[in-house]
């Protein structure tokens, strides 16, 4: 009964979420990026969601000369903390060395102009202030019940307008514009939905472009520069959620050691 | 020009009238003098009088001159004395057909009864100029019918051309979209709002350069003996796939309005050009090195210059020129070069719209830096694409170039920052200097996006709290301020508790018997004191309360009051039987008079 029991600890030790971080942090500072990737995608896969293990996924990606999944990777840690300077350092590192700037697709205008303050604030900060001004709306009201004061009126309104600001910023960071990193060196992006149609353009690792359209193996894509064709779906690296795998092929930079 | 012309004349004419008030007059001139061969000018008729005949222009064998007029005004003025006098000018197109002094011979009307004839007018006709508007072959003249019995449907069509109906896929195909619409002042055609803006058909599948079709120069027609004034646009078409395409009809909705001798008029016009079907075949098996251009190009390459220092970049020109889609044109793919780095090649795009379609001139600019000294060698670049016409994949080649590289003493270090075609290592540290390292102190891993449970939880909750609160106000208050409310809600309760005590009472039969009267007045909200069993029999035979707990609650109640009347004390063996029935009568009761909502 007594190995079984120790078996078990060593098994949940091992599998859990924490063992596994560790794990990926030792196979990184080891050199094994592609090991250290794979472990940083299981936790992800077993719903670790959290910024620090998508930078140094980025960062394992990046070492291993997987450009595209890196930028990826730095961009899902900054949807979750848009605070969190070292990925966008990291970020701006990787696309110092892709082969073209190709500038990233911007928000929605309604973002841009109404919701500009927004962007430094993580989703769980949103969504907590969106919870709390809520509940408080809900609160005063029933307050006023029993007892008027004095601009209750006033409050009611400013409590309902920042719940429902902090409310359409939760639902914008939770349902983001579904962005795609090229995760090949060269990416085709054609005119029509077949891989025997004309090239339209192409695209190159760390390349982010907007997804419009997905269908079966293609994604229907376009620039900022209003450039859109469509592309294969397993040469790309959706920045999601949901957080897929980036694909394992090809190398948009030198495999090269690590920094920690 | 021509109706402001002969709007003036006509006022002019007017303002003279009392002047030559006392007999009719006729005066014919032309708007110029002297025209082109092919120009298109008016003769002028103004006739004045009291009762004007007809007007009829006579044949000249050099000119053209359509037997209608084409734009009429008439006035009428009054003469002192004289009565009314009227004056109508009238213009009728004409075309010089041979150069020379032509002479329009004296035309005569007849005005207030007497033939009136007018002078002969001479016009000059030179040579046509080079830059004059392109003409259809002279005339004969058009048949009178035929201007006479227009139909609404002649006044203007549309008109879509392509230069082939089958095709590769990434073939242009020069599409040529028409309107013509019949060359008459007097005949105007637009939109129903007004204007002429003409919506072109969507080119489905296709991808066209440039994205709205180009207009071209106008030009001259005659269609059945009718001149027709035309405007063309011309887009270039790439199909993306291949299968069968479809240039879907071309559709316009027009008004024509008109001034005729009998007045305006106006009709709608429908206008449509038919779809045309356009076959697309796939392209035979590409080779490995097909850039992707469909089309006929010209393939060109230059390296300037050819003597440079260690570091200092030259530049790598190639031109594709040609018909074809130059979106499609990929970058021609560098062979590596040892020694030297090249960067990402600029791309130049000029297309340019010729007669004969889309030409492009694509300009790929490669920033290449030698690192060496010595003789660097650019080896031959290779431009692959297919030739619709020779239905074939060509491919060209330029030719390889030597530049020669001279030492500059700072060895290693790079000018120009670029991709290179063969990364070096030490570009490869230099990339990896400055990236910050993973994070290994964590407190705890955060799990996913909570759940969509907990959202609704939260959202839901605030809600219906405050719901329910609204609810337990509102009931707190009608007990406060409804007392037989309050009573009839709590009588069962109260009748419970008072049931419990009857056992352990002195008098049994007196707490029985308060209890069940207690509930009664507090169910119907009367006063509990006095109250006989005779009450109750009347209070449930009033509201119609027939129900048979009713009946043995009344007699729960006689039997109390017997034995109150009596003097005497139920035993305990008694009084239990009594309670059970009291209670469970009382719940039926409750529960009937719920259902009823009394």
């Amino acid at each position: 009964m007594a190995p079984l029991f120790s078996i078990l600890c060593v098994v949940a030790a091992v599998s859990s979420p924490e063992a596994l971080f560790d794990e990926a942090n030792a196979a990184y500072g080891a050199g094994r990026y592609d090991e250290a990737a794979a472990l940083y995608e299981q936790l992800i896969a077993d719903g670790v969601h959290d910024a620090v293990v998508f930078f140094n996924l980025g960062n394992a990606c990046f070492s291993a000369g997987r450009l595209g999944p890196a930028v990826a990777n730095y961009e899902r840690a900054l949807r979750l903390e848009p605070g969190f300077d070292r990925a966008r350092m990291n970020l701006d590192h990787a696309l110092a060395s892709a082969q073209r700037r190709l500038a990233p697709p911007l928000p929605p205008w309604w973002e841009q102009t109404i919701f500009f303050w927004h962007e430094h604030l993580s989703p769980q900060f949103v969504s907590a202030a969106a919870a709390l001004c809520w509940c408080a709306f809900w609160a005063l009201l029933g307050l006023r019940r029993y007892r008027r004061f004095a601009y209750s009126r006033l409050l009611l309104a400013g409590v309902a307008l920042a719940a429902l600001a902090f409310g359409i910023s939760a639902w914008a960071k939770a349902h983001p514009p579904a962005i795609a990193v090229a995760s090949q060196e060269r990416v085709p992006v054609r005119y029509a939905l077949d891989d025997t149609g004309t090239v339209h353009f192409e695209l190159s690792a760390g390349d982010r472009v907007r997804v419009e359209e997905r269908q079966n193996a293609w994604l229907l894509v376009s620039t900022t520069d209003g450039q859109r064709g469509w592309t294969e779906a397993a040469a790309m690296t959706l920045v999601g959620p949901p957080y897929t795998p980036a694909p394992s092929v090809t190398a948009g930079t030198p495999k090269t050691g690590g920094a920690e | 020009m021509n109706v402001r012309w002969i709007t003036a004349a006509a006022m002019c004419a007017v303002a003279l009238a009392p002047a030559v008030a006392g007999e009719g007059s006729l005066k014919v001139y032309a708007t110029d003098e002297v025209v082109e061969v092919g120009q298109v000018f008016t003769i002028v008729v103004e006739v004045e009088g009291r009762k004007i005949g007809d007007v009829r222009m006579p044949q000249v064998s050099q000119l053209y001159i359509e037997p209608r007029p084409s734009l009429q005004r008439s006035l009428f003025s009054a003469v002192l004395g004289q009565g009314q006098k009227f004056t109508q000018v009238q213009g009728f197109n004409a075309r010089a057909l041979q150069e020379g002094d032509v002479t329009i011979p004296p035309l005569t009307v007849e005005i207030d009864g007497k033939p009136v004839s007018s002078k002969p007018v001479v016009v000059r006709v030179v040579p046509a100029g080079a830059e004059g508007p392109p003409l259809p072959p002279a005339a004969t003249g058009p048949e009178e019918d035929n201007v006479t019995h227009l139909s609404v449907e002649d006044v203007a069509f549309l008109r879509t051309e392509v230069d082939k109906t089958e095709v590769y896929v990434g073939e242009p195909v020069s599409l040529t979209m028409s309107f013509y619409r019949l060359d008459e002042s007097a005949v105007r055609v637009s939109t129903p709002e007004g204007g002429i803006e003409l919506t072109f058909p969507e080119t489905e599948g296709f991808y066209s350069i440039p994205e709205r079709p180009e207009e071209l120069d106008g030009l001259y027609a005659e269609f059945e003996g009718r001149r027709y004034r035309g405007a063309r646009w011309r887009q270039t078409l790439f199909a993306t796939s291949p299968g069968d395409l479809v240039v879907p009809p071309w559709e316009w909705n027009a008004a024509v309005y008109a001034h005729t001798v009998r007045g305006p008029v106006s009709a709608r016009l429908d206008l449509h050009a038919d779809p045309i079907p356009i076959t697309v075949k796939p392209l035979p098996k590409r080779p490995l090195k097909f850039n992707g251009a469909v089309g006929q190009f010209t393939f060109q390459a230059q390296v300037t210059p050819r003597n440079t220092t260690q570091n200092v970049p030259v530049t790598l020109i190639i031109r594709v020129n040609g018909t074809g889609n130059p979106a499609a044109i990929a970058e021609p793919k560098l062979p590596a070069l040892e020694g030297a780095h090249v960067s990402e090649p600029e791309r130049a795009v000029q297309p340019i719209m010729d007669p004969e379609g889309v030409t492009a001139e694509t300009t790929f600019s490669y920033q290449v830096t030698p690192v060496k000294a010595g003789a660097l060698a650019i080896p031959p670049v290779e431009f692959c694409y297919f030739d619709p016409v020779k239905e074939a994949f060509v491919t060209e080649k330029s030719p390889a170039f030597i530049v020669n590289v001279a030492a500059s003493g700072e060895n290693g270090r790079r000018l120009v920052a670029g991709a290179s075609i063969a990364p070096e290592p030490e570009r490869a540290d230099g990339a990896q200097y400055g990236l910050l390292p993973i994070v290994t102190a964590v407190n705890q891993l955060r799990r996913g996006p909570s759940s969509r449970a907990g959202a609704v939880t939260v959202l839901l909750f605030p809600p219906l709290a405050y719901g329910a609160l609204t609810l337990w106000t509102a009931r707190q208050r009608r007990f406060a301020q409804d007392h037989s409310f309050a009573r009839a809600y709590r009588a069962k309760s109260r009748m419970r508790k008072r049931l419990r005590h009857v056992l352990d009472a002195g008098d049994r039969a007196d707490a029985l018997y308060r209890a069940i009267n207690g509930y009664i007045a507090d169910k119907f909200d009367l006063p509990e004191a006095g109250m006989t069993s005779t009450d109750v029999r009347d209070l449930f035979e009033g509201r119609a309360i027939t129900q048979d707990a009713a009946a043995r609650l009344l007699d729960i109640l006689r039997t109390c009051e017997r034995a109150r009347y009596a003097g005497e004390t139920l035993s305990r063996e008694a009084v239990e039987p009594l309670l059970d029935s009291a209670r469970e009568s009382m719940e039926h009761l409750d529960l009937w008079l719920r259902k009823e909502s009394r």
